[in-house]
């Protein structure tokens, strides 16, 4: 008979804030989120409880409850890092460990609780390490997953046990929401006068299926054991990494080339026969006297190729400044993704694309992957947010005509010119201490600016402008103020 | 028109912006345009889009004058011939120029050099003055003051959008050598 250990964390988004350290939490403090367009309570901390809140109110009701209530909105993303964290911490309870989303873990402890003196013991022990690490939880131990979670969640007990075989009489007092189940069918049930898992023993299985679905008869069989309902561990993800520590410190740039590519060698040997490919490398140089060096590099793309690695490195590592030499080396492939095959590059455009993969992952290791971009198309009628610059880094350019002809430089802001000769536009101005004398002009173009947003709320009229001299500029000028202050938006090829 | 490949070329003048862009439209390459962030920031790809295939340009912001130089010799240097167009905030060295004309001659792509800092004795191919003028269309004068193969001259161009498939630059010569 296996024997399953369920952990609930009830308040893991408090528990993620009290474990940073937040000041606000010694007050009235809760999580929201939203649902169904409105802001509602999830979780509420012990003070919260005490001012009258509760979890499922609205914020606004809340808010007029307890008026000193602070509140965060709830991180899924990092909850859920959370949780995994607790998921590898959990293989010091058990081997078999599976992630019960969004605030559970079930272990299968079959033959694991004597280690620890017994279930009871054991359910105590995972509560005191889980105290120490600040986070708040509740045990339940029985032989199914359903029925563990059930006493986790609906047990009178921080550690529930249901000894082996007595799932259904530890079971028969709890409340029908302890089946998971959806809401509506539990208010149906209620409805119907079952209330709790007993009252439903005293049903037939038939009658059950009939009315309320098969859902309902099949989470009362896997809770006591009758359908079969397994932990299945995940294992975590595979870590590319490989370390070299020598007898002796090395210096020369040659030899550390030389670890780096044996490093490499198995790192990327690793990734090969997966099939993925790394977007960056880390490096960790530790030399005898100061300690340990980071170095990282990117890729545009997934990258598996020792050789690729080693080019990148070569800049970081002339720069790594040894006195006394370094004997420990680690280097970590992270931002693992699959590479999909494809064939060695017939013709020119794969090799061109290739190419220029390359050119971006050189410059970007030097000068950062922030620094090399393409132009993303984007629908706006403002002139300077027609364009957002995004990293060329696995990005593939797609550009749409934007349908307005528009100046090839455009200034931001806009730079002021000196009227000598007024009008609209004006005949005579100074810009960059140069005279322009406007020979024709073409406009207005008028543009209102957006509104909706927080910007710049004046009306503007830009003017196409032919100087004498020859340059062909984008003037600006906004007609709500008195009109008489020009401005250089842009300049015409 | 065609300017030699393998070499870096430099246009100076208020025009240099649009000799570089129409130099780049005529080759069939990707181009990178390298700059520091006040050059670079201004460029304006819905004005650019007459000229260049915007998906072909990648544009890098160096922070230094020194990462500035690196960039351009790498983008040069790389394999597949990359067009380059460099913005140059101040006066190159006989020194620094020699070193991009021998990484284009490796890479065998086009360094088109945009110099807004003055003018000094280089290692480039070419210099090109150019202004833009007051004609019926856009037009500019580009004046070839440096060639080193002699081939100097003066050429007003004039562009027509639309005609047909790709814009085309016509040439008329003012002065010729």
């Amino acid at each position: 008979m296996p024997r399953i250990l369920s952990i609930w964390l009830p308040q893991l988004p408090l528990d993620r804030l009290t474990r940073q350290g937040d000041p606000r939490l010694s007050g009235a403090f809760a999580v929201i989120a939203e649902e169904s367009n409105a802001w509602r309570l999830t979780h509420v901390n012990d003070a919260g409880l005490r001012a009258g809140v509760k979890a499922g109110q609205a914020l606004a009701d809340a808010r007029a409850i307890c008026p000193d209530l602070l509140t965060e909105p709830s991180d899924p993303v990092r909850e859920e890092l959370l949780l995994r964290a607790l998921w590898r911490w959990a293989d010091a309870l058990s081997p078999r460990v599976s992630l019960d989303p969004p605030d559970g873990l079930l272990l299968d402890i079959t033959g694991c609780a004597h280690l620890f003196g017994g279930e009871r013991e054991m359910g105590g022990e995972a509560l005191a390490r889980l105290v120490d690490l600040q986070i708040q939880a509740q045990i339940g131990i029985a032989d199914t997953k359903g029925a563990a979670k059930a006493l986790a969640r609906f047990g009178a007990q921080t550690v529930s046990v249901a000894a082996p075989g007595q799932n259904a009489e530890a079971l028969a007092m709890l409340p029908t929401a302890a089946l998971d189940l959806p809401e509506t069918m539990i208010n149906e049930l209620a409805r119907a006068g079952l209330t709790t898992i007993g009252h439903l023993y005293q049903q037939k299985s038939a009658e059950l299926a009939r009315r309320f679905g098969l859902r309902l008869t099949q989470q009362l069989g896997a809770a006591s054991g009758l359908a079969p309902d397994p932990v299945t561990p995940k294992a975590a993800d595979p870590t590319y990494t490989a370390r070299m520590t020598l007898p002796e410190p090395i210096g020369f740039l040659e030899d550390l080339e030389n670890v780096l590519n044996r490093l490499a060698a198995q790192v990327c040997g690793r990734l090969d026969t997966d099939q993925r490919g790394a977007r960056q490398f880390q490096l960790t140089v530790r030399c005898v006297d100061t300690g340990d060096h980071h170095m990282s590099i990117g890729f545009a793309r997934p990258c598996s190729d020792p050789e690729a690695v080693l080019r990148q490195f070569s800049h970081p590592l002339s720069k790594l400044e040894i006195e006394y030499g370094a004997d420990w080396f680690r280097l970590s492939a992270q931002h693992i993704e699959p590479i999909r095959l494809k064939q060695a590059s017939f013709g020119e455009d794969a090799k061109r694309a290739d190419q220029r993969l390359i050119l971006i992952e050189t410059l970007g290791n030097r000068l950062g992957f922030d620094h090399v971009r393409i132009f993303n198309p984007r629908d706006n009628h403002v002139p300077e947010h027609e364009f957002p610059h995004v990293g060329a880094a696995g990005v593939t350019p797609a550009w749409k005509a934007a349908p307005r002809t528009r100046p090839i430089r455009l200034f931001m802001p806009p730079e002021f010119v000196q009227v000598e000769t007024p009008g609209r536009p004006p005949g005579a101005f100074k810009w960059r201490r140069l005279s322009f004398q406007t020979a024709r002009a073409d406009g207005p173009e008028r543009i209102t600016p957006r509104w909706y947003r927080e910007e710049d709320p004046r009306t503007r009229d830009y003017w196409t402008v032919q100087t004498q001299e020859g340059r062909r500029l984008w003037l600006l000028n906004y007609p709500g103020d008195d009109g008489a202050d020009w401005y250089v938006a842009g300049e015409f090829a | 028109m065609a300017l030699r490949k393998g070499r870096i070329h430099e246009a100076y003048g208020p025009g240099a912006d649009m000799f570089a862009i129409a130099a780049a439209a005529q080759q069939a390459c990707g181009v990178l345009w390298i700059g520091l962030y006040r050059d670079i920031g201004s460029l304006c790809p819905s004005g650019l889009q007459a000229y260049l295939n915007i998906e072909d340009l990648i544009i890098v912001e160096a922070v230094s004058r020194g990462e500035l130089l690196w960039a351009a010799d790498q983008a040069l240097r790389a394999d597949g011939g990359f067009c380059v167009i460099l913005d140059v905030p101040d006066m190159l060295s006989l020194k620094e120029s020699r070193r991009l004309q021998l990484a284009a001659e490796q890479g065998g792509g086009l360094g088109l050099l945009i110099l807004r800092g003055g003018v000094s004795t280089s290692a480039a191919q070419t210099r090109w003055q150019c202004q833009p003028i007051a004609a019926e269309g856009p037009a500019w004068d580009w004046r070839c003051e440096k060639g080193k193969n002699g081939e100097t001259g003066a050429w007003r161009v004039t562009h027509q959008r639309g005609q047909n498939a790709t814009d085309t630059f016509h040439l008329a010569a003012t002065a010729p050598a």
